[in-house]
């Protein structure tokens, strides 16, 4: 208790150490620039489906969607993780980082600023068109692949990072469970290193020596298996660190505690365990693979409904139980009682809303017979919108908006807080008009990826095209919303009042006791391992003993 | 320190304390109903058009 008390007192001057806070917001800029630019992409993809505008002749859709792709779903939200995972661990290990664990932070965040230089530029020269899944047998210039490559090799630095934080932390806090958050962040990468091997050695052996040359061919399945194979835990890598800011920090925002200690780690341990040996619940259309590894692995993935509702359950919990302490009655009296005008609360809280039909499309998409309703559709474009677009994005705008100011000393001023609510009603609106109007389109079987088409004035084609105009007045509300959120990070960067920002950590009401196995990593390591064997060994083996002819590169642009 | 509590003005519960009095969560218990409810019409739905186009 002493211990804790200390804490607060040093909190109340700085949460974090200098030198840490200088990290941690280098990351956040990166990716908020990334942002801003993928945001005019998206823009401009919205105008031109609808049929609003078109491209000058110096640039064609796919560049553009290849941009948007790659910053907003790679850039933006790498950076953005790594950068709030750094300011948390140091909030909840003493306020900064050591020596080591910042070096390499540095060290990360030159590789991975490296790395996106050079994807950056080979897609502005229009030698990258590939989208952000850079499938075979499209083929990039090798920059592109590097600089993806040097992206994870970065990130794991990073990853490296907070396990040595962790490590010190074990040995001086002897016999303790870890602080959550702490724990949280480790679980998030061991995930990652684990489910980016894979990408690693697609990248490393298959990409980068066919896209120079060195060899003929490439085997188009195994690259997309190894693709997926990360694919769909790099989601997870997206949601883990939102629901770090709705386990953990949520519940101080809104006056509240955590609602289970044991609960919140088993839910990210589960989340672990069943977000990689699932990949070929992406690949359901696939012929080379069979109905019965296809059947596993959208079993394993549905697992995934349990971790979801627990942390929906507890989400609402947390909500209940505080607001019944603030006089909420009745059924859902103590819904009123939340902090609806603070942004902090108020940004990641639409953000969960968004995640309720979000998961919903999830299980939609991943049962295999109705996946083929919704496959390569704008459905899954509308899906991925308000799941990562919006439960994800606003959990992180909702984040930046204290996080910004704590690393600069700075305070979120009134005016600043109002500013950013209005920041998120249009990013709500925004999101709700384009994602409804991809929904229902996909549905009516219309593709994503598409330039503007009539389909040599095809009927159908031609029923969508008043939801394709939906679809771009979203994007515009998107658009402005992105440009007042950079405006606000600016101003909270440079020009807000100094003072003292709070870093909010929740915690649990009475001391709980959590299970020991919960922190025994070679147990779970074991678990994921033997999971990924038995969901992906004998597929992988399988593809490439019996090889389909491997195809050339093909540039379609 | 995660696990304890440390806001002022907090009555400080000792370890046999451990199991508190049940809290009301009769208002999640719904909200969690409806969630799930909201998953179950959508996948009917999207199966049903599946069923007629199948
Ligand atoms: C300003 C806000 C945004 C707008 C206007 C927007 C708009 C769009 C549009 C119109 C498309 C797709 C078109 C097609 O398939 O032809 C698209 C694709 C995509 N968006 Fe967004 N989006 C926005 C924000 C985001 C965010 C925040 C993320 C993720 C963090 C994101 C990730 C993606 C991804 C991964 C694709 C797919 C690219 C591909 O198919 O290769 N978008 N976006
Ligand atoms: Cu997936």
């Amino acid at each position: 208790m002493v211990i804790a008390r200390k804490e607060e007192i040093k909190i109340s001057h700085a949460p974090i150490a200098p030198a840490t806070a200088k990290l941690s917001l280098a990351y956040v800029w990166v990716a908020y620039v990334a942002f801003g630019l993928a945001a005019l992409a998206g823009m401009l993809q919205g105008m031109v489906r609808g049929g609003i505008m078109e491209l000058p002749s110096w640039t064609n859709y796919y560049q553009i969607l290849t941009a948007h792709g790659v910053l907003m779903a790679l850039i933006f939200t790498t950076f953005f993780i790594v950068g709030f995972i750094f300011s948390g661990v140091a909030r909840t290990t003493g306020g900064a980082l050591h020596g080591t664990a910042l070096k390499l932070g540095w060290i990360g965040w030159i590789l991975m600023v490296v790395g996106t230089a050079m994807a950056v530029v080979t897609i502005l020269r229009n030698e990258a068109s590939v989208l952000y899944t850079f499938y075979a047998p499209l083929k990039a210039s090798p920059y592109f692949y590097i600089g993806a490559a040097l992206l994870v090799v970065g990130s794991w630095i990073a990853g490296i990072s907070v396990f040595t934080s962790y490590r010190k932390w074990r040995r001086e806090n002897k016999g303790q469970m870890s602080p959550l958050f702490l724990f949280m962040a480790v679980t998030t990468y061991i995930m990652w290193i684990i489910a980016t091997l894979p990408v690693a050695a697609e990248v490393l052996f298959q990409l980068i020596p066919w896209s120079l040359g060195l060899t003929p061919t490439i085997n188009v399945m195994l690259s997309r298996t190894l693709f997926w194979f990360f694919g769909h835990p790099l989601v997870y890598f997206w949601l883990m660190p939102a629901y770090m800011a709705w386990y953990v920090c949520i519940p101080r925002i809104i006056g509240g505690h955590v609602f289970s200690d044991s609960l919140s780690r088993l839910a990210f341990i589960l989340l672990l365990l069943f977000s990689i040996p699932v990949g070929f619940h992406h690949q359901l259309m696939e012929p080379g693979i069979s109905a019965g590894w296809k059947m596993i692995h959208v079993t394993l993935t549905l697992i995934v409904v349990i971790p979801s509702l627990m942390t929906a359950f507890s989400m609402f919990a947390i909500f209940e139980t505080s607001g019944r302490k603030k006089g909420g009655v009745g059924l859902f009296g103590w819904f009123k009682k939340l902090p609806w005008t603070d942004v902090r609360f108020f940004a990641p809280f639409v953000g969960m809303l968004f995640f309720i039909p979000g998961g919903a499309g999830g299980i939609i998409n991943a049962s295999n017979q109705i996946n083929a309703v919704v496959h390569n559709t704008i459905w899954v474009t509308g899906h991925f919108h308000i799941t990562v677009g919006a439960a994800v994005a606003m959990t992180f705008f909702g984040v930046s908006f204290w996080l910004v100011p704590a690393l600069t000393g700075r305070t979120l001023t009134k005016t600043a807080n109002r500013m950013a609510m209005v920041q998120t009603v249009f990013w709500a609106v925004g999101m709700f008009l384009m994602s409804l109007a991809m929904h229902t389109m996909g549905l009516q079987g219309a593709p994503r990826r598409t330039d503007y088409t009539t389909y040599m004035d095809h009927p159908l084609a031609l029923g969508w095209m008043d939801y394709q105009r939906v679809m771009a007045f979203g994007g515009g509300l998107l658009f402005v919303s992105a440009i007042l959120m950079i405006l606000i990070l600016l101003y909270l960067t440079f020009y807000a009042p100094k003072g003292n920002t709070e870093y909010p950590i929740g915690e649990t009401e009475t001391k709980q006791e959590v299970p020991r196995i919960l922190e025994r990593w070679p147990v779970w390591v074991g678990l994921v391992a033997f999971l990924i064997i038995l969901a992906y060994g004998y597929p992988i083996m399988e593809q490439i003993q019996h090889q389909a002819p491997g195809s050339p590169p093909f540039k379609t642009w | 320190m995660e696990t304890q509590t440390n806001t002022p003005g907090q009555t400080k519960k000792s370890k046999q304390e451990k199991t508190q009095p049940e809290e009301n969560l009769k208002g999640t218990f719904a909200a969690v109903l409806i969630v799930g409810g909201i998953i179950l019409l959508s996948w009917f739905s999207v199966f049903g058009l599946f069923l007629e186009r199948a």
